[in-house]
């Protein structure tokens, strides 16, 4: 074979090879990059009545999710959970804290709307209508008047979740969810413990299911 | 055929910033498809911008439409090499505008609306300017080329 063929099939076969390890180098440093759950510290906060909780109270497995509202992956796990505290309703003690992130300007003041309701006993269905809407609230500069809004659809009383909002009880609550995430080096949102252990973020309905599932056999 | 010496140096600066440019956006593009929105990281960023409604355009993820420009300015500057065709290099000195006009409409994008600044679409913004830059040498060359012999 001539020498010009042999260096142009040399230069063509060399490219394909480079983009080759480009993309498999690229997939390694991908998986890399998932959270570490040999960092994270098992629950150091135990689950208390103080905790939102939904489900079974008297459950023997616990899932316990730190979120954030504004958190595009806690939206995109929000219908996933909710699924979940159905199909689990009878078996799983689903319990909901606060992580609100420095980078997502609206998570803490969701998150206190969310408490301030709590305090009329409606977190839950504030919880839901805030993911639900996030559209509307997530890129304001003051969502407020909108968390007010949702506040009047749920018929809470106004001016005392106004008033709830803008508390330093509520304020304490979510900085102490926040401290707790911290301690436990969380990651990111959103991060789950299932009894206690983190585990990491599974990537379909079927996943963490079964993560649910098996829990469930360990306790038999 | 001979290659000009330095068209040929131009070139295969051009592959290598396309290569650097390829990586980053083959790494965003593999980040979005197995992990892109299972975790919002804690110095954020990234994740703002690459979960944004503008990280995708007609539903194709923009670091996907990023791999596949690279690629096709690495194919184009190996063709070149290859075919010693100096007609085809300056008809792909004017394809890189395409990627610098993408690069800096995705910073004002950035800056402007999404406010969160991720160092990898930099990265490949960087790699593109350059890549234009140089592209935009050959054009000139060719131009005043093109004066002598007129």
């Amino acid at each position: 074979m001539n020498t010009s063929i042999l260096k142009r099939i040399f230069l063509w076969v060399g490219i394909v090879v480079i983009l080759g390890l480009i993309v498999v180098g690229a997939a390694i440093l991908a998986i890399k990059n998932q959270p570490d759950a040999s960092s994270v510290s098992p629950l150091n906060t135990p689950v208390s009545s103080a905790d939102h909780i939904l489900g079974n109270p008297e459950a023997k497995v616990t899932l316990v999710e730190y979120a954030d509202f504004e958190c595009p992956a806690c939206e995109a796990y929000y219908p996933l959970i909710k699924q979940l505290t159905t199909d689990y309703k009878d078996k799983v003690r689903f319990v909901y804290r606060h992580f609100p992130l420095p980078q997502h300007a609206n998570a803490i003041p969701t998150a206190l709307a969310t408490e301030a309701a709590s305090n009329q006993g409606k977190f839950w269905e504030m919880h839901d209508i805030i993911f639900d809407k996030h559209e509307e609230w997530q890129d304001l500069k003051d969502p407020t008047s909108v968390l007010v809004g949702y506040a009047k659809q749920l018929n809470l009383d106004i001016p005392r979740f106004q008033s709830d909002m803008n508390s330093g009880a509520t304020k304490k609550i979510v900085d102490d969810d926040k401290a707790s995430a911290v301690a436990e080096n969380l990651p990111g949102t959103p991060s789950f413990f299932v009894n206690g252990t983190y585990i990491k973020n599974p990537q379909t309905y079927q996943d963490f299911k079964a993560i649910l599932d098996n829990a469930l056999a360990q306790t038999k | 055929m001979h290659l000009l010496k330095q068209n040929k140096t131009i070139a295969i600066l051009m592959m290598v910033f396309a290569f650097v440019g390829f990586a980053d956006a083959a790494y965003l593009a593999v980040e979005h498809y197995i992990g892109g929105t299972v975790l919002c990281g804690l110095t954020g960023g990234c994740d703002i911008v690459t979960t944004s409604v503008y990280s995708k355009l007609f539903g194709v993820p923009v670091a996907l439409l990023g791999v596949f420009y690279y690629f096709s300015v690495i194919f184009g500057v190996v063709a070149y090499l290859d075919s010693k065709d100096e007609r085809f290099f300056f008809w792909l000195a004017h394809y890189t505008a395409i990627g610098f006009i993408a690069s800096m409409v995705f910073v004002v994008l950035q800056v402007f609306l999404i406010k969160s600044i991720c160092v990898y679409c930099m990265g490949s913004a960087l790699s593109s300017t350059l890549i234009y830059y140089l592209g935009h040498q050959v054009h000139k060359k060719h131009r005043s080329m093109k004066k002598i012999y007129e």
